[in-house]
């Protein structure tokens, strides 16, 4: 595994701020040629700002990096790619509408006077698909390409820019479990061959399985690097979080048996990008958690959608508590008792920019009508709620005037929550509601989502985190291709079942 | 005949404005930095050409220090919308708006003359006129007797073509639009680019209005070019950064316009027919919009 | 496209004390050095020159009112192009619904007869909001449902309106003996505004604005109405999430802004020039948008932009005549303040970045 004795790269008391926020602080890093190398830390401990500067996407405040023993100092990407490194962006750097060719040799396209040589890039982009073994129609759009495939693109165009360290970060956010095992063939074979690899991830049993040596962030500073046979589990969430009692396993639960609070009978629509969902049934009890499972992209977008009232059904009927609200408004839905935990915190969760009471308020003032709307928006009552809702939630902010972004982004999900909680709903929709938030705040998070169901109030919980569905859902439909695959208890499925219903397994014949 | 040979130049007359205008335009719809100030790039155009013109007495000296102008204006704007971060919006109306006071400004101070400039020895564009196609029905109208700046028009549709699908240029121009991200993690200088995408627009509206201005009377009135710009615009966004529709559309209002002239002044006045060419495009915007997703202008 | 992008240059770096001031400072003094260089070049000693300017826009109560009775439709304009990029509409369709608003004012101000004073100016200005309100909701109806494209509509809506408008005045409406081109039929006597302070133009009319111009800052930043807007504008996503109807609001803002150019621009017939003329308003919905892009579009901000553009316009006029440097001066430094307003942010991060590599950093 480890061959040679100077390592292909050496990172030493990386120090980066941005503004006040130190981000990397005397960071120490080290990688052998022929590694798989793990590094793991919390949101926001500073995994990423050190790989974009290994990368050259900035320059460290103080440090060095060494290759092969020889400092670089990268002032640019380019200076990184021309030293060998690749990165694989958790969020892909693909043009949507490029072609896979094109994607691949963008920024390094054979060309003649100016113009791409098509002939030339058609036989370049053929070498490193032999190299992981992985063929693909050059001609097809990015944007037409599944998640797993775009991820493989993305490697070949490392690959092709010749890259001798991969970086890859959080890359099974996206992947099935099935997509993971293919993921790490691929890098145990990049390995083989001499490719170093540096992998980001949260989840610790990734690491177990495919990692040589894992290094620990904490709060932007090393906290030990350990070949990893040498470290357990719990070593390391010590490590990661300062503390040694984060529950980890599943929370034992029995609830007494309640009528079901949402039926959904041939719900049929569809909120692009995401495909359309097909004529699908399900109930949810009262005081039940239901966990929504499947590769991004098969549904769950258009299944919240069509819950919250974001998008109206095509056809079918979806009741809550006895009613009928398949063709009812948002609004209308939200005064009928559903509350919404949207994806994107930032985008659809609270106005950033605005203040955090201005977040809480949203939907205590959006239901108000006629002239009424001309009355004073913030109120010394809506303040006195809102600052209670703070304290209640345990909401870290300078003040209910601060602006939304300067909490981190677990209490910014707080506040979504908090103020989704504070309606008193029936039926939560929740997508992601872990995403991007440090283990404390989403103990917190569960905590909540507890005491709702405990309530009576039926739960949805959408979440591409399988061990967070399986440690709090009660029951886990898996969607596949806008229809429901499967219908599990979550007490007994196995991650391998999970993961052959998100790809489709129970409908294909034994492999 | 004749009457269709008069209406046919005059429309390739209107249309070489907008032409070059959108095809300005056009690599900075690609990059997603489009320049709305459009119309005041023409306007500097148009009065530099004739002040210039006036002052040196050749067309050649005006045409070539408008352009070389334009490219150093360009450049820095692309670095005010870029290194500075200035929104690209915000900098259009700016544009628009500085280009009119600017130009009645200098034109006074310069020239001691209020709202246009006309003096006889403002130099016209030469006009090529193909021997033995003069004559010719339809042809004739339709090929002879332009200015040169109609024929750099489509020798520059005919480059945007050719570049738009096999150069590296035009691959990244896209993709520092489409996505920023991708294109500087794979080591290209985004804001390159976009700087250049500016400059080309610049270059190539400044000539539109040097076509106004020179390629009709030879004269600088204040507002001449009369919103042609925008419809530049509308022309652009239509054409979603396809070259060849940027091309036939923008022939299109060119034709647009010209039969607004046609209409007897009697019959409606022409305030009214003036408004065609932009009812027209308000129409085919509201068409379009209504059955797909469109680049928009101020787009977040 | 919401207020954050158009925003998004406040949060670059460079702290402490000198980069706030200078991104503050960065604005008025490039409009200083402009205005400067402008008078210089017209051959005369710019200090003195802007003070005879600024003695004849403040220098007493009479040149104070007349200042801000020049000003006082662009407070009105100024603020409904605020209501509408507020809302993250970015509409710039002033120039034409101030015309539309103009020529309803000088039609119902020369036509309806028989009315009060106090009447008949309310209801010469209701119906230039209401005919200007009504065009910019449509413009807003197919923003909401047929996804056109609000800027490139409203700039289209701008080369239909005014024309039209200027027709209208030659024919139907025209006043044969005026010399002014496209000029209507003067205004009855009930319809003017009546005169506050004698020989400065000022009306009662100021009143009305003051009271516009409080109720609009009510509305946006403290009513719900002005926190579903704002919220549309800044965070269109969240605003769908808790249930507002973005369709909704985007049409009554577009209706809100459009009745406010309406207004400013038949406030423009009442109260100063007593009738329509093809001219009256040309490039004051451009500078109504500009002052509102300078005000962030923030009601209060824009209000202390337009008086400081009132100002300079009256001192550049009375500079034109002292010192033969064209009036446009004015637009001039407007336009050099804006842009580098826009940039003082940028230009700040830079010089920090540059000092910060000098120093050995990042």
């Amino acid at each position: 595994m480890n061959a040679g004795t100077v390592p292909v790269l050496r990172a030493r008391a990386i120090t980066k701020s941005f503004g006040t926020v130190t981000a990397n602080d005397r960071v120490d890093f080290e990688l052998n040629r022929g590694e798989i190398h793990a590094l793991v830390g919390e949101n926001g401990a500073g995994k990423s700002t050190l790989m974009n500067m290994l990368y050259g996407m900035f320059r460290p405040d103080s440090g060095d990096i060494e290759l092969d023993g020889v400092p670089a100092d990268f002032q640019h990407v380019d200076d990184a790619i021309a030293a060998g490194i690749g990165m694989v962006h958790q969020h892909f750097m693909l043009v949507p509408e490029f072609t896979v060719e094109q994607n691949i040799t963008l920024g390094a396209e054979p060309r003649k006077l100016g113009f791409i040589d098509r002939k030339v890039s058609a036989r370049a982009i053929q070498e490193p698909m032999r190299l992981i073994g992985f063929q693909i129609d050059p001609k097809r759009r990015a944007q037409d390409l599944s998640l797993a495939e775009q991820q493989r693109v993305e490697i070949l165009k490392v690959l092709y820019r010749g890259a001798k360290i991969i970086i890859l970060d959080e890359p099974t956010a996206i992947l099935a479990p099935q997509e993971t095992e293919e993921l790490f063939k691929t890098l145990r074979s990049l390995a083989s061959h001499g490719v170093a690899v540096i992998f980001i991830t949260h989840k610790l049993w990734e690491v177990m399985e495919v990692a040589d040596r894992v290094t620990v962030l904490r709060a932007g500073a090393t906290h030990g690097t350990f070949p990893v046979d040498t470290i357990e589990i719990p070593d390391v969430v010590a490590l990661m979080t300062g503390r040694t009692d984060v529950g980890l396993g599943r929370t034992p639960r029995s609830r007494p048996a309640r009528p079901d609070r949402l039926v959904a009978a041939n719900l049929r629509g569809r909120q692009t990008p995401d495909c359309a969902v097909d004529a699908v049934s399900f109930s949810i009890r009262g005081g039940e958690i239901l966990g929504i499972a499947g590769v991004d992209g098969n549904g769950q977008n258009s299944l919240v959608a069509l819950l919250t009232g974001v998008a109206s059904a095509d056809t079918g009927e979806l009741h809550l508590d006895g009613v009928d609200i398949a063709q009812t408004s948002l609004s209308a839905r939200r005064e009928r008792g559903i509350a919404y935990v949207p994806e994107d915190r930032h985008r659809d969760g609270l106005p950033v920019h605005a203040s955090v009471i201005e977040g809480l308020a949203g939907v205590r003032l959006a239901s108000r009508h006629g002239i009424s709307v001309l009355k004073p928006a913030i109120s010394r009552s809506l303040t006195d709620w809102a600052r209670g809702v703070v304290d209640r939630y345990g909401i870290k902010t300078a003040s209910i005037r601060a602006a939304a972004s300067s909490l981190s982004g677990g209490n910014q999900q707080k506040i979504v929550l908090a103020r989704e909680l504070e309606t008193r709903p029936k039926l939560m929709v929740m997508a992601q509601p872990t995403r991007g938030v440090d283990i404390g705040a989403a103990e917190g998070i569960y905590a909540a989502i507890d005491a709702l169901a405990a309530e009576g109030a039926a739960v949805v919980v959408v979440s591409a985190d399988l061990d967070e569905l399986l440690r709090i859902a009660d029951r886990i439909l898996v969607l596949y291709r806008g229809g429901i695959a499967a219908d599990f208890d979550a007490n007994t499925v196995s991650r391998e079942q999970l993961g052959a219903a998100m790809t489709g397994g129970n409908l294909r014949e034994a492999a | 005949m004749e009457w269709l040979d008069a209406i046919l130049s005059s429309s390739v007359r209107m249309g070489t404005p907008i032409l070059l205008a959108a095809l300005a335009c056009l690599p900075t719809l690609w990059t997603r930095d489009i320049n709305i100030g459009l119309e005041g790039i023409m306007i500097f155009g148009a009065f530099f050409g004739v002040a210039i013109g006036l002052v040196t007495g050749s067309v050649w000296v005006a045409i070539t220090v408008t352009v070389v102008l334009a490219a150093i204006v360009g450049i820095c704007f692309g670095l005010l919308v870029t290194s500075l971060k200035v929104d690209v919006f915000v900098a259009g109306i700016v544009l628009f708006v500085f280009a009119g006071g600017a130009t009645a400004y200098l034109l006074d101070t310069i020239f001691g003359a209020k709202g246009n400039l006309a003096d006889p020895s403002i130099p016209a564009l030469p006009v090529i006129t193909i021997p033995g196609l003069e004559e010719v029905t339809v042809l004739g109208g339709l090929l002879s007797g332009h200015s040169i700046l109609t024929w750099t028009a489509v020798v520059l549709f005919i480059a945007m073509l050719v570049l738009d699908r096999t150069s590296v240029i035009a691959v990244y121009l896209k993709a520092a639009g489409s996505h920023p991200q991708a294109l500087a993690t794979s080591g290209v200088r985004v804001n390159r680019m976009r700087v250049l995408a500016q400059m080309w627009c610049f270059v190539l509206a400044s000539l539109a209005g040097i076509q106004v201005s020179l390629g009709q009377l030879s004269l600088f009135t204040v507002g001449m070019t009369g919103g042609v710009g925008f419809v530049a615009l509308a022309v652009v966004i239509f054409a979603r950064g396809n070259v060849a529709l940027t091309a036939l559309i923008s022939l299109a209002f060119g034709a647009a316009t010209a039969l607004t002239f046609q209409v007897d002044k009697n019959v409606v006045p022409h305030e009214l027919t003036s408004i065609l060419p932009y009812a027209a495009a308000l129409v085919a915007l509201i068409f379009i919009s209504r059955r797909s997703r469109r680049p928009k202008l101020a787009a977040a | 496209m919401t207020t954050q992008t158009l925003e998004r240059t406040t949060r670059v770096r460079g702290h402490g004390q000198i980069a706030r001031v200078a991104r503050v400072l960065i604005a008025p003094v490039a409009g200083l050095l402009v205005a400067v260089a402008l008078i210089q070049a017209g051959g005369f000693q710019p200090v003195p020159t802007i003070l005879v300017g600024l003695e004849y826009a403040l220098g007493s109560i009479d040149a104070i009112a007349r200042t801000l009775a020049w000003g006082l439709p662009l407070y009105v304009a100024t603020l409904g192009v605020v209501v509408g990029f507020r809302t993250g509409l970015f509409t710039v369709g002033a120039e034409g619904q101030i015309y539309v608003g103009a020529l309803v004012g000088a039609v119902s101000g020369a036509f309806i007869g028989g009315m009060l004073p106090i009447a008949h100016q309310a209801v010469s200005l209701a119906l230039a909001a209401l005919v200007a309100g009504a065009l910019s909701a449509g413009l807003g109806w197919l923003a909401a449902h047929w996804n056109v494209d609000i800027v490139l509509s409203s700039l289209l809506a701008n080369y239909i309106l005014v024309p039209v408008c200027i027709f209208l005045a030659n024919g139907p409406f025209n006043d044969p003996a005026a010399e002014a081109p496209g000029a209507t039929i003067p205004i009855l006597p009930s319809a003017e505004f009546a005169g506050l302070l004698p020989r400065t133009q000022m009306t009662w009319g100021i009143l009305l604005v003051v009271g516009l111009a409080t109720l609009v800052w009510w509305v946006l930043e403290r009513s719900i109405a002005g926190y579903r807007w704002r919220m549309i504008g800044e965070a269109p996503g969240f605003a769908a999430a808790t249930g507002v109807n973005i369709g909704r609001w985007q049409i009554l803002a577009m209706a809100g802004s459009g009745a406010l150019c309406g207004v400013a621009g038949a406030f423009l017939v009442l109260a100063t020039q007593g009738r329509f003329t093809s001219e009256i308003a040309v490039g004051l919905g451009w500078i109504a948008i500009m002052l509102a892009l300078m005000g962030r579009s923030r009601p209060l901000l824009a209000i202390v932009w337009v008086t400081v553009y009132s100002v300079m316009q009256a001192a550049s006029r009375r500079i034109e005549q002292v010192a033969d440097v064209p009036s446009d001066i004015a637009l001039l430094v407007i336009c050099t303040i804006l842009i580098a307003a826009a940039a003082a942010p940028g230009i700040v991060q830079l010089v920090t970045d540059v000092g910060r590599k000098r120093h050995g950093m990042a």
